[in-house]
């Protein structure tokens, strides 16, 4: 008897960790969207006031940032700074590949991104403030749509975690 | 017949119910009716011998 119940316990913890991990994960996907928010304010203000290059901006924002998003500013300055024979913006994609199975951004940011990176280094100063302009903008609406609907889907969710264990247990009991 | 298929039916049917509530508020109707759908299923399953043994009590007593 003993064995059973650890074992139904065991599978009603297990699928309820499940289902907050799900809760968890907008509130994930918004935390690494505004990071990239903060990093795109910086590289404006770098861009607007200080005119530093490219590589040196990359790394100041990789500094001045956390999580993914320094992984990708800092890779991407790496990358620059190695001087090779290629564009900003396949510099750019390199930095992302690295990193897109550790990010909980969804296809439709990782889109958006890619394409700001088409912007970088080549334009003048007007154009790349309207793009990073853009990018924060798509930023502003996806956390604002994501946040009215992360309410109503964490409790889902949590909800679907602890009743699925529940019945998993009365299934196989 | 084992009595404690009926708990175990009586449990299915109230953890359905509240699934499809919590995926009705959630605005996910299609998953909510496909949940119903599969607690029946699951439930169809486990008493069909029930229903088979029945038919044939039915058959044997009236000698069918």
């Amino acid at each position: 008897m003993f064995p059973s119940i650890a074992g139904a316990l065991a599978l009603i913890a297990g699928c309820a960790a499940l289902g907050f991990y799900y809760a968890a994960q907008e509130g994930f996907r918004i935390n690494d969207l505004q990071e990239f928010k903060k990093a795109l304010m910086i590289l404006s203000s770098e861009i607007e006031h200080l005119r530093t290059p490219l590589p040196m901006a990359a790394a100041n924002i990789a500094k001045r940032t956390k999580g993914v998003v320094r992984d990708i500013f800092g890779e991407f300055a790496q990358l620059l700074s190695d001087e090779r024979n290629e564009t900003a913006y396949q510099l750019w994609a390199q930095a992302l590949e690295g990193q897109k199975k550790r990010a909980y951004l969804a296809g439709e940011d990782w889109d958006a991104i890619e394409g700001f990176g088409k912007t970088l280094g080549y334009l003048d100063k007007q154009m790349q403030q309207s793009a990073i302009t853009v990018m924060i903008d798509y930023i502003n609406e996806k956390t604002t749509t994501l946040q009215t609907q992360s309410d109503k889907n964490r409790r889902m969710y949590r909800s679907l975690g602890v009743i699925g264990g529940l019945l998993l247990v009365v299934l196989l009991w | 017949m084992d009595i404690s298929v009926v708990f175990q039916i009586a449990a299915v049917g109230i953890l359905v119910a509240v699934l499809n509530q919590v995926l009705k508020q959630a605005g996910r109707e299609e998953q909510a009716t496909m949940t119903t759908l599969a607690g029946i299923l699951v439930v169809l399953f486990w008493v069909i011998r029930y229903v088979s043994q029945l038919f044939t009590e039915v058959q044997t007593v009236f000698n069918l």
